[in-house]
């Protein structure tokens, strides 16, 4: 099937490339359906995250745990249930990367991360309440030395 | 909104399956137990706005891909 993007143009994608968020993602809650694919690059962590329903949708996305490698979190039961996950090979964890001014200061969600159950393409955002993760942990900023600080949110 | 009284270690039934139950006051804070079924998701109403607030921003953030090239990991 082809989409309509902003950022690539029309795209062809397959339809089991489609991945489901059934609740939305909140604060967009009306885009369900997206395709993830990797940023150009050899090794590389970060990912798109285009709506095929709002082609000006676009996230960008990192591996968290390629990125982070001492991030850790428990899944709860409602989301191993809502992704029927089975093994913990099913899923990978993806982090919302947000840029206001510069990519150098780029902030990485840690507190809210996406889970994707990658063999049945469903996907979740979770919300850590109890975590100490920072919902703007810093990428690329020297004192982002780890993301085990006192939380904001 | 509907508004009900409750003391200490009295509760609340909302559609058949979650219990809330007041479990302590002191001053201000009041502690509240929850029971509800696990698909039920249970957040404090600040960080789910702030993680709302935060996709938003995510969703409209610009980014040159060519940068990341020439940013290095500290």
């Amino acid at each position: 099937m082809k989409i309509e993007t902003e950022r690539f143009g029309e795209i062809e994608i397959k339809e089991t490339d489609v991945i489901s968020f059934p609740k939305g993602i909140p604060g967009l809650d009306d885009y369900k359906k997206f395709v993830l694919f990797p940023v150009d690059e050899q090794d590389s962590p970060y990912f798109f995250l285009q709506s095929i329903e709002k082609k000006e949708l676009c996230f960008f996305l990192l591996d968290t745990l390629a990125y982070f490698k001492d991030y850790d979190i428990e899944l709860d039961e409602p989301t191993v249930q809502a992704l029927n996950v089975e093994s913990p090979s099913d899923i990978i964890v993806l982090s919302l990367i947000t840029v206001t001014t510069s990519l150098q200061e780029a902030t990485a969600n840690l507190k809210g991360p996406i889970i994707l159950n990658v063999k049945r393409n469903l996907a979740k955002q979770v919300v850590l309440d109890k975590s100490d993760y920072l919902i703007k942990q810093p990428l690329f900023q020297a004192e982002g030395e780890t993301q085990q600080k006192e939380s904001r949110g | 909104m509907l508004v009900l009284s409750r003391k200490k270690g009295e509760s609340i039934i909302i559609d058949d399956q979650i219990k809330l139950t007041v479990i302590a006051v002191e001053g201000e804070s009041i502690k509240i137990g929850i029971e509800a079924p696990k698909h039920i998701s249970i957040h404090r109403e600040e960080v789910y706005l702030a993680i709302q607030e935060e996709n938003k921003s995510a969703s409209t953030s610009h980014f040159n891909v060519a940068e990341l090239k020439s940013i290095k990991k500290p």
